[in-house]
């Protein structure tokens, strides 16, 4: 009888002692501003506890950040499933880091606020096409050296672009958009990307057009290098249209990267009949492209264009490829053709 | 009296004593007693007496075997009750349970996507959950978690809206936060749309009151913030238009009503991060169109003491304090009944610190229940006195049955029931005392 109590107490008192609660709090914003006794880090990660990989409390790092920044924005205002800006007013920040229910510049991931049709409709409407962020595998076209293949094939989340924890730069210098310097997977050498001041996470446009939002043309040049860690060959500087790499499906590209019009200043200025009003100067990746999700439609010609791999499917609005404009928009309001 | 133990020796207690037949022959009356012929009754036998008890016995194994066999099927009833419903057993037998001890997980219902609020119905027979992916609808289920139907504010799509939190009134109504339109929807039990708080002083059918002079019945008019007009119906029913509203500075986040019927809003405009309080006038009108609430407010963004960061819920303690879910603070935060601040609670380690609290819910002991959506696990939180003490926890992280995948919302029975929103499971779990 003794043994048999004594087992129980045993029993209970290591219940007690290993198996109560052991977490704690956290009284501070996620994205830095850490002291050197900040008790942040246990809001999110467990020393020896971890459920989750990069030692979180839960296994999906992207529902961690939709814990915040989903739809409802229950404890962000900026709500990248909806692709919009929540906050009401600016009588703290000044300037204001936005406008009310306008688009993010990236899109969004399910819907999103884009006159992509360029008819002065921005209604919200659902995404046909996104990065992937839900932590499932896809191809990074263009990922990889020349010759290697229509690209990378990589596992994203919401942590393989952005670091959390924020001052991500040398010296733990912000950097814009909380982007790491060094994608997880790239295996690229680091980009940092300045921290913009001050930060604007809106369109400019009031009517939900995405083409021609301008950006500090630092900025600009350095997120073309930043796309291009894992896009790697998509990178492309003047005169990259008239020279070929020697790639077998990457041979002669577009400008991505590189002052004014590339290929027209080498020839002696811009187009004579180009659109001055969305002529990008200097040329980056963003200029067509949105990072989150957009909702450009394709048909046609721009709807059945093969992936680098060659594949036709999916084909349609499935085929968008994250452009700011419907079809090939992208190319008609800068050439003007 | 001490039992005899029984041994070889002894007569077993349940087998017959076999015994000497008692001796017949000598038909001598025994000396001493008087002859029959006297008048009096014979005495019983040995033999009869024997007879009598075996009777007696035997009564009592049938008594006890029924009695064996009642309380087997007593059990049986039981078990095939919880086979069929699992309960635990105080929702079985409603006994107080005064002591501390966490609940048990019961089942759950997956026909929602993303839910983030919930609230149960006056009646306590139904429950309300907003959807914060998919369709984005409010739904509404049975307590056993069959969906009944669902609804969302007129003239939307699912890109036009987000609900988040919903609370119902002592009448019913049921009233959803909406961050994408910046405004509470109310509804009637059944889902049908009855009207919209704009803003703190602002309702839809006011608006549309004082622009064309009558009062607009409801179900014939909607607004939504992506459009440029308030659309209605004139008196004799033909469609009209009105320019859209000026739209007030205010962001409704969390909604609750408290003892008194006053509405409880928190409010995460910048540089607000407030919790309304709306006098019980809301929830007394028959309608809005005539809308002048009194309303008071505490609370500012920052991470001070006395300072709130996204506060996603509030509710009201049975000693008149307004508790808020400090949401990207990570604690509680303590106001008294005028709104001055009174203490931080879940902050630190242990297991009452708190990583991301969400919904709030106080049973009828005062014990107030935190979900926190991070910490993957659900705070309980005795409230009964002045200063309040962590109690327990319950819940892990993970997939499985009783296991959380950032929970968002609890809405608690009288019976003991609690029904938690699973956000990134898919999911409504119900607990049990």
């Amino acid at each position: 009888m003794k043994r048999w109590m004594w087992a129980l107490a045993l029993m209970l008192t290591w219940l007690l002692v290993w198996e109560r609660p052991r977490l704690a709090r956290a009284d501070n914003g996620p994205h830095g501003g850490y002291t050197p006794t900040t008790d942040a880090c246990a809001g999110c990660h467990r020393a020896h506890t971890a459920v989750g990989p990069a030692l979180l409390t839960a296994a999906s790092s992207t529902e961690l950040c939709l814990t915040c920044h989903g739809a409802g924005g229950t404890g962000a205002d900026t709500d990248v499933m909806d692709g919009v800006y929540l906050q009401r007013d600016n009588t703290v920040e000044s300037p204001a880091e936005g406008v009310v229910n306008r688009g993010l510049k990236g899109g969004g991931f399910q819907f999103a606020r884009m006159d992509t049709g360029w008819v002065g409709d921005a209604t919200p409407r659902a995404v046909t096409s996104a990065h992937l962020m839900d932590g499932s595998t896809g191809i990074a076209w263009g990922g990889g050296a020349w010759g290697s293949g229509p690209g990378t094939s990589m596992t994203l989340a919401c942590t393989s672009c952005h670091d959390p924890h924020g001052n991500a730069g040398p010296g733990g210098t912000p950097t814009y958009r909380i982007l790491r310097p060094v994608p997880r997977q790239s295996g690229a050498t680091q980009v940092v990307l300045d921290d913009e001041t001050p930060k604007l996470y809106t369109i400019a446009a009031n009517d939900g057009k995405y083409f021609g939002e301008e950006y500090d043309n630092t900025l600009y040049q350095n997120l073309a290098a930043w796309c291009a860690t894992c896009h790697d060959r998509y990178l492309a500087p003047d005169d990259s249209g008239h020279t070929d790499t020697g790639d077998p499906i990457f041979a002669y590209r577009h400008i991505s990267q590189g002052q004014g019009c590339g290929c027209h200043n080498l020839h002696g200025g811009p187009p004579p009949t180009g659109n001055p009003e969305f002529r990008h100067d200097p040329l980056s990746c963003l200029t067509c492209h949105v990072a989150h999700g957009s909702t450009a439609r394709m048909s046609g010609h721009a709807g059945v264009v093969p992936w680098p791999n060659g594949n036709g499917a999916p084909s349609g609005d499935a085929r968008s490829a994250l452009l700011r404009v419907d079809n090939r928009g992208t190319c008609e309001l800068c050439h003007d053709k | 009296m001490t039992p005899t133990p029984w041994t070889d020796d002894t007569p077993h207690p349940l087998v017959p004593e076999e015994t000497t037949p008692p001796p017949v022959a000598d038909a001598a009356e025994p000396e001493g007693l008087p002859p029959a012929e006297a008048g009096l009754a014979p005495l019983p036998s040995q033999a009869e007496v024997k007879s009598e008890d075996e009777a007696r016995q035997r009564r009592r194994l049938w008594a006890v075997l029924l009695a064996l066999l009642l309380a087997l099927c007593g059990v049986g009833f039981l078990f095939s009750r919880y086979v069929r419903r699992p309960e635990p057993l105080p929702e079985m037998l409603p006994v107080p349970v005064e002591v501390n001890y966490p609940p048990h997980f019961l089942f759950a219902f997956y026909d929602v996507n993303g839910p983030l609020g919930i609230a149960l119905s006056p009646s306590e027979d139904r429950l309300y959950v907003t959807e914060g992916e998919g369709d984005r609808l409010v739904k509404i289920f049975d307590t056993e978690g069959n969906l009944l139907r669902a609804f969302a504010p007129p003239r939307t799509t699912a890109a036009e809206r987000a609900p988040v939190y919903v609370a119902v009134d002592a009448r019913g109504r049921v009233y959803v936060t909406d961050r994408l339109q910046h405004a509470i929807f109310v509804y009637d039990a059944e889902g049908n749309y009855l009207d919209t708080i704009l803003g703190p002083d602002l309702t839809l059918s006011e608006y549309i009151a004082k622009h064309t002079g009558f009062k607009p019945r409801p179900g014939t008019f909607a607004y939504d913030w992506f459009e440029e007009e308030v659309h209605y119906q004139d008196p004799q029913g033909r469609r009209r238009t009105l320019p859209r509203p000026d739209r007030p500075t205010w962001a409704p986040l969390g909604v609750a009503f408290d003892a008194q019927g006053r509405l409880l809003v928190t409010d995460v405009a910048l540089g607000a991060h407030r919790v309304l309080v709306f006098s019980p006038q809301v929830a007394a009108q028959d309608d809005w169109s005539d809308f002048q609430p009194e309303v008071w407010s505490f609370g500012e963004f920052g991470e001070a003491e006395d300072q709130l960061q996204f506060p996603n819920m509030v509710v009201v303690d049975a000693l008149g304090r307004f508790v808020v879910s400090d949401g990207n603070n990570g604690r509680l935060s303590v106001w008294d009944a005028q709104g001055v601040w009174q203490m931080l609670v879940g902050t630190g380690g242990g297991g009452g610190g708190l990583n991301l609290p969400r919904g709030l819910a106080l049973d009828a002991r005062q014990r107030l229940h935190v979900v926190d959506a991070v910490g993957q696990v659900v705070r309980v939180y005795d409230f009964s006195e002045a200063q309040p003490e962590f109690l327990f926890a319950f819940g892990t992280a993970g997939t499985l049955s009783g296991q959380f995948h950032y929970p968002n919302d609890i809405a608690i029975a009288s019976d003991g029931r609690l029904y938690i929103t699973d956000r990134a499971n898919d999911r409504v779990q119900v607990w049990s005392y």
